[in-house]
């Protein structure tokens, strides 16, 4: 093995939440990374030839990303995300992600996988992220440094959203319709794969919510909500930040982008669909795949502006007479 | 007295409605799913929940429409869907104007109070906890004697010599079974049922194939939802082992939590990590039946099934390093059974050829 070792990461999935954390890690350890660059229609190709046919486009694309790096790195960094936050976990195609892309790649390109589950308690995480960068060839020092970035990098991304959407929102001078834009981020942030649905909706006068924007505080409030609180990190808090968005009327509409045949939103779509109605927030579901065409949604996303703006105003947010939670 | 009704699962619809009778209830006894159960449940449950949702949200749709006021049902912790399934239907079926009571019973040494709970709910007839073992061992013996009897048939459907002699059998077996009420009579009744199955006559036909079949839970115990691939391969001479039953199922989720350990250890090499629902069941159980002699797998999972989508990425890599044919069928509303006939016909076929050409060399 070479001295310095070069780590591909794939930019998708993981990559949008996580960047900082991964790289903090990697540059305390001493370890060089690449990433695989944005989405392209290539790689997004190279992942539909090596990745099953029922799986959803995120996953396609991750194998793509990963093929798009062999030959440019010795190994790929793909965790085993499980838990960072709570009870929640990752949805089980991220569980089973590394052993998925392993069996149609993995004679082509080495993967690191640790497996990152903070349920186990934040010692044995440092524990394995250790043991990693050990593994890649750092030393003791500068492994032990590793980990201490790494941890809390992550703990620190998912707490670090605070601050107050009410406030954030009461201050924009509103000339056109607000419009919550809730999704998985490695959807709503990758522009190929949502084809520029937030440009779209900005050209038309919108303004968007997107995921963040609600702090923890007012998300974990959701919890008395369901009798079961949805399994997944995601998904839970794209649902309670969709309740709270419609609750307490901060948007003229809803927008929920998901991927065709994402498991967890079948669960997300139809909790948001139903709090929508009970609220009367008009309320779209855009699903893309690997043959959605950039008209079509054009079509779709322009109808729904008009209509918002067409339908009476929303009672301004001064004048919800008190935030309702369950 | 509570109006109970519950999901429709395979062989285990008269053994639960044997124990919420005798707990005191009414029970409106779910008909077996049909197209248009699939249908109503298709209309009301989101576009891409996967198959077992839309069955049995339509099975309790028909539930209540004939006056149940209490829906039983199996819960979950996840990460597999069907854990949530019994919150998001509730919602559904609210928001459709039904009122009616949930009862769901989450994996018993987890939620021990809650399960306590809900028996009490149910137990309208006040049973004393010795009657209600008796009872549980009574439905238990029950469910083993029908689990037995349907693992026979599989096997005899594909000797038979007059199509459907095997299954007529199997039905007379199925009702001596059901209608026996003491363990005692239960056990004679089963023994009574194997045998007059096993003497169905067969004969060996040098053909027959071995097909294993693993995946999702309700697809593989529920006939209905997996169109009767069972019979398709039997009629086909293929003689079928299924790798889940009622009866295994509830040992290893609801008693042990968490067993099946040869199976989790089998798949350890391709899939360490427990990904929910029967994901690694599914790539464990290929790898014990390559290992058994087992012609082919097939695998069934419902269409969008996360677990079972993992699980079928790492197949094909199974199936090449042990040398064992897979087929992969993903089920939904759409799936019709000629073009599952053909898949099996042509899978079958491979198996034969393949099996036939080995013993030329051999």
């Amino acid at each position: 093995m070479s001295d310095i070792l070069v780590v591909g990461i794939p930019q998708s999935l993981k990559y949008f939440d996580f960047s900082r954390a991964w790289e903090s890690m990697f540059s305390a350890a001493g370890v060089e990374w690449v990433y695989s660059g944005p989405t392209t229609k290539t790689v997004l190709d190279m992942g539909v030839e090596s990745c099953v046919s029922e799986a959803c486009l995120p996953i396609k694309l991750i194998h793509g990303q990963v093929a798009s790096l062999i030959g440019r790195v010795e190994c790929v960094f793909l965790p085993r995300l499980v838990n960072i936050r709570g009870r929640t976990v990752f949805c089980p195609k991220f569980l089973g992600l590394p052993d998925m892309v392993r069996a149609s790649l993995g004679n082509r390109v080495r993967l690191l996988s640790p497996r990152i589950d903070l349920r186990s308690g934040t010692a044995a995480t440092c524990l394995n992220v250790f043991r990693f960068a050990r593994s890649l060839g750092s030393g003791t020092l500068k492994a032990v440094s590793a980990c201490g970035k790494f941890v809390s990098a992550v703990s620190f991304d998912a707490a670090n959203s605070t601050s107050s959407c009410v406030a954030a929102l009461d201050e924009a001078k509103r000339t056109g319709p607000v419009i919550g834009v809730l999704g998985y981020p490695y959807l709503v942030e990758d522009d190929y794969v949502n084809m520029g649905l937030l440009n779209k909706l900005r050209s038309l006068g919108a303004r968007v919510v997107k995921l963040g924007k609600v702090g923890e505080r007012e998300l974990t409030r959701f919890d008395r909500e369901f009798e079961k609180q949805v399994f997944w990190y995601y998904s839970d808090r794209v649902v309670k930040t969709g309740f709270y968005l419609c609750r307490n009327k901060l948007v003229d509409g809803l927008i929920h982008l998901t991927a065709f045949g994402c498991g967890p939103d079948a669960i997300a779509d139809k909790l948001l669909e139903l709090e929508a109605k009970t609220d009367k927030i008009p309320y779209l579901t855009i699903s893309v795949d690997e043959c959605t065409g950039e008209a079509g949604i054009q079509t779709r996303v322009e109808a729904f502006v008009d209509m918002l703006t067409r339908k009476p105003v929303r009672p301004r947010v001064g004048d919800a007479k008190e935030v309702r939670y369950a | 007295m509570r109006k109970v009704t519950f999901p429709h699962m395979g062989v285990s619809v008269h053994p639960l409605t044997v124990l919420l009778q005798e707990l005191g209830n009414e029970v409106i006894v779910p008909a077996e799913p049909t197209a248009g159960t699939l249908n109503l449940g298709t209309k009301y449950a989101p576009e891409f929940a996967c198959l077992p949702l839309k069955i049995t949200l339509g099975t309790y749709l028909e539930g209540l429409k004939r006056g149940a006021d209490t829906i039983v049902t199996s819960g979950g912790v996840g990460p597999c869907r069907a854990g949530y399934y019994s919150s998001l239907q509730k919602r559904i079926l609210e928001s459709l104007g039904y009122s009616f009571d949930m009862i769901v019973f989450e994996p018993p040494r987890s939620h021990f109070r809650q399960t306590v709970t809900n028996i009490k709910q149910l137990n309208a007839a006040r049973l004393s906890i010795a009657s209600l073992g008796y009872l549980v061992y009574r439905v238990w013996l029950e469910l083993l004697a029908l689990d037995r009897l349907e693992a026979k048939l599989h096997q005899v459907r594909a000797r038979e010599i007059e199509t459907g002699e095997a299954e007529k059998r199997y039905r007379e077996g199925v009702a001596a079974i059901q209608s026996a009420t003491s363990p005692r009579a239960i056990k004679e009744a089963g023994k009574e049922a194997l045998r007059f199955l096993e003497a169905t006559p067969q004969m060996d036909r040098p053909e027959i194939v071995k097909v294993g079949i693993v995946g999702e839970i309700y697809v593989l115990l529920e006939p209905a939802a997996n169109l009767y691939i069972e019979r398709i391969l039997g009629e086909l001479h293929a003689e079928v082992r299924r790798s889940m039953s009622v009866t295994g199922w509830t040992m290893d989720n609801a008693v042990v939590e968490g067993g099946g350990f040869d199976v989790k250890k089998a798949a350890a090499l391709y899939l360490p990590e427990m990904v929910g629902g029967h994901g690694q069941d599914s790539v464990g159980h290929t790898i014990l039946y390559a290992k058994e002699g087992v012609d082919g797998v097939i695998q069934l999972a419902p269409f969008t099934c996360i677990p079972e989508i993992v699980a079928k990425g790492i197949l094909p890599k199974v199936s090449e390093d042990y040398g064992i044919p897979v087929l992969s069928i993903f089920l939904d509303e759409q799936t019709g059974q000629a073009g599952l006939r053909t898949r099996l016909e042509a899978f079958v076929d491979m198996l034969r050829t393949k099996k036939l050409r080995k013993r030329a060399v051999a």
